[in-house]
């Protein structure tokens, strides 16, 4: 069979990352939105979401990847991937109307010959009731990480895919393009797809709720949490990926909509979630530490300080504020003056208070700042010269969750340095 | 100053806590009107009406009324406690105060180990605990008048009238005995306040017309046995402690301040050491 042509559906974050992903394989990739603005945008290089290498990949794949809002040209793909992104609520619930609509779309609009393959993330359940014995339609686990979303597309550590019945093949044209990438295809059920998903998630969170746990633990008894990550990372069993570094609980919408999905499962079906709960209890006892911290150390001390905040995002290498730390904390400080900053979140993004001043760069937001506190892990932070911001600041209190500043280098110029896992 | 906040009517004011919530109103020259039980006895048949005729529409009112366990921990007590409430309710629904603040107890937590905080699980172990519990429930009756419900853990403080294990006992039998007397060693780990604080608090309270749950705690706990040997520093060592066989097994508790925080940012609370250093 000729290469065949891949098209994707929905140009969010998921989306528009599978398809550039999926053109720097060498596929012919149709990219459609029903949108014509979200389409214009991406065309003229203003793209909906920020992703390392994300505009170059796009500039060099020109030639075999085409962005359109002309719903004719994807009756020329072999495979359609749905991938729009599933917003959710505030407590992680997920809205499907835009995922229904668009299936209703393809369904309408494509042949049977052609495979349809959801890659949204959807509840168990949900690919069962959409099947159609006439269509070849599947369910693709999409295990996207903001801030390294094209890095995992182009190299996935395997395919799992949900399927009507996992004893049949898998259409060719589909099969060529996920062995182009290399790494093994898990067929199974629908159903066992859907939770696949989930369980990954849940894993996760299990590993980063004990490494917040444990961390808390080693800030009070002296003990330092950097020091323990390494010795457990060379078990076999817990691994040298696990997620362990110590942080500020659970953020971005996808693991917490993975368990309000077991939460639900759970009630539904009598099972026991009470340590689903404890997770998403800690994670939000843990968000909080920067304002126990700043409380601690500044509010209970000085009378109307300065706050300065680095780092809205949830994370680093990504524009989304989704349940982000730096968002709840500033939620608290309403009453005190803020200056904060961020590489990529713009004043605009985020719901700022009338003391609130949106600093054009670090030093700025440094400026006559009673309190640092660096709330993403951007890279662009661990280039901050200690002796620079000593300049900026009327304060010397640092509260760096991440340790994104070099701790001895701030305790040698006198500055009250406070950060995770350590006392 | 809140516009509403005209006066404050204090429901069982004559007590520990509601002497230091007149004191400091009174500093903050806000009116107040203490209703005691020999003012207006909540268990009598005529205390909805005496209640009505006094209690004003622009009235903040703060229930602190209740018969501690040292009047009862039996179920009479308790149906006591609840008939009070019963009472007030009643009064709150025809007269419509403009706030509502309840003085409840971290009791109905229970003796649950480790962190607590507004969430945590409610399980009172004992008719007190059960009491302020069922109190809380009766009062989403009273909803929508603006209601706040307080926790206060272990309020320590001047005017303590009660003899319950902890600082102001500490206090007295090393002046009266020379002597502590601890359970084990001494090691559970408790959050105390001082009575200060809950007036203070309970003062923001009502200026900001705060409603919802709050715990009334300082988020740092000390062990009893820390608190025996700082009043015996202070005694300069003339003071001995009796270690006895505890009762009850040990159990610590901790309390996640943040929803504090939040309300009040910078907020200090007195240090106990600087209370026991005072004595």
């Amino acid at each position: 069979m000729k290469q065949p042509i891949i098209g994707f559906v929905g140009m969010t974050h998921l989306g528009l990352v599978s398809g550039v992903a999926a053109s720097k394989k060498g596929f012919q990739i149709i990219c459609y939105d029903q949108n014509p603005e979200i389409i214009k945008e991406i065309n003229s290089g203003n793209l909906p979401v920020s992703e390392p290498l994300l505009q170059e990949y796009i500039e060099d794949s020109r030639n075999n990847i085409e962005f359109t809002s002309n719903q004719d040209l994807l009756n020329k793909c072999d495979v359609i991937y749905i991938a729009p992104d599933i917003p959710t609520d505030d407590h992680g619930n997920s809205s499907l109307e835009v995922i229904e609509k668009l299936i209703e779309f393809v369904f309408k609009l494509i042949g049977k010959d052609v495979v349809i393959v959801v890659l949204s993330q959807v509840p168990p359940g949900f690919s069962r009731q959409r099947s159609h014995s006439e269509r070849k339609y599947y369910y693709q686990v999409e295990t996207l990480i903001f801030g390294r979303a094209i890095e995992r597309a182009l190299n996935p550590e395997r395919y799992i895919v949900g399927c009507a019945n996992p004893e049949e093949e898998l259409p060719e044209a589909y099969r060529i393009f996920l062995q182009a990438h290399d790494c093994p295809i898990l067929k199974m059920r629908y159903e066992s797809a859907e939770l696949a998903k989930i369980s990954i998630n849940m894993c996760l969170v299990a590993s980063v709720s004990t490494a917040n746990t444990l961390a808390e633990i080693c800030e009070r008894i002296g003990a330092d949490w950097a020091e323990i990550v390494p010795a457990l990372k060379l078990d076999r069993r817990i691994g040298q990926y696990a997620y362990l570094s110590a942080g500020l609980g659970i953020s971005g919408g996808n693991l917490e909509r993975d368990l309000a999905t077991v939460c639900r499962l759970g009630e539904e079906f009598g099972t026991d979630i009470n340590i689903v709960r404890a997770w998403m209890a800690n994670s939000g006892y843990r968000k909080n530490w920067p304002l126990r911290t700043l409380q601690a150390e500044v509010l209970k001390r000085k009378n109307s300080p300065v706050i300065a905040i680095l780092g809205l995002a949830y994370k680093e290498n990504t524009h989304s504020i989704k349940n982000s730390p730096a968002i709840l904390l500033l939620e608290s400080l309403k009453e005190y003056e803020t200056r904060v900053y961020d590489p990529v979140v713009t004043s605009d993004m985020v719901k700022l208070g009338s003391k609130t001043y949106f600093a054009s760069n670090v030093l700025d937001a440094c400026n006559g700042a009673d309190v640092l506190i660096i709330m993403t892990p951007w890279d662009d932070f661990r280039k901050i010269q200690i002796k620079e911001i000593l300049k900026h600041l009327s304060g010397n209190v640092i509260i760096d969750p991440y340790k994104i500043l070099n701790r001895e280098d701030c305790i040698q110029h006198m500055l009250s340095y406070h950060s995770l896992g350590v006392t | 100053m809140d516009q509403d906040l005209r006066r404050v009517v204090l429901i069982g004011g004559s007590g520990f806590i509601g002497t230091a919530i007149e004191a400091k109103l009174s500093q903050l020259n806000v009116s107040v009107l203490k209703i005691g039980s020999k003012t207006v006895d909540l268990l009598d048949q005529l205390a909805e009406e005496k209640l009505k005729s006094i209690i004003k529409p622009n009235d903040a009112i703060v229930m602190l009324a209740a018969l501690t366990p040292d009047r009862g921990r039996d179920a009479a007590t308790f149906v006591k406690n609840i008939q009070m409430l019963e009472v007030i309710i009643k009064v709150v629904l025809d007269i419509n105060p403009s706030h509502f603040v309840y003085v409840s107890s971290d009791a109905v937590y229970g003796s649950q180990a480790g962190t607590i905080n507004e969430s945590s699980a409610l399980n009172p172990v004992d008719l007190y605990g059960a009491m302020h519990l069922s109190r809380e429930i009766m009062l989403k009756k009273i909803l929508p008048i603006p209601t706040m419900i307080l926790r206060p853990t272990m309020v320590y403080g001047n005017g303590d009238t009660h003899d319950a294990y902890g600082p102001n006992r500490f206090l007295r039998t090393s002046k009266s005995k020379r002597e502590i007397t601890l359970f084990g060693k001494g090691e559970e780990f408790r959050d105390y306040i001082s009575v200060e604080d809950i007036a203070k608090i309970v003062c923001l309270v009502l200026i900001r017309k705060c409603t919802g749950i709050l715990n009334l705690a300082t988020g740092k706990s000390v062990s009893f046995n820390s608190i025996a040997n700082e009043i015996i520093r202070n005694e300069k060592n003339l003071v001995t402690i009796r270690n006895v066989n505890r009762i009850n097994k040990i159990f610590h508790r901790h309390f996640d301040i943040t929803n504090l925080i939040k309300l009040f940012p910078g907020y200090q609370f007195r240090k106990i050491e600087q209370y026991l250093g005072s004595k």
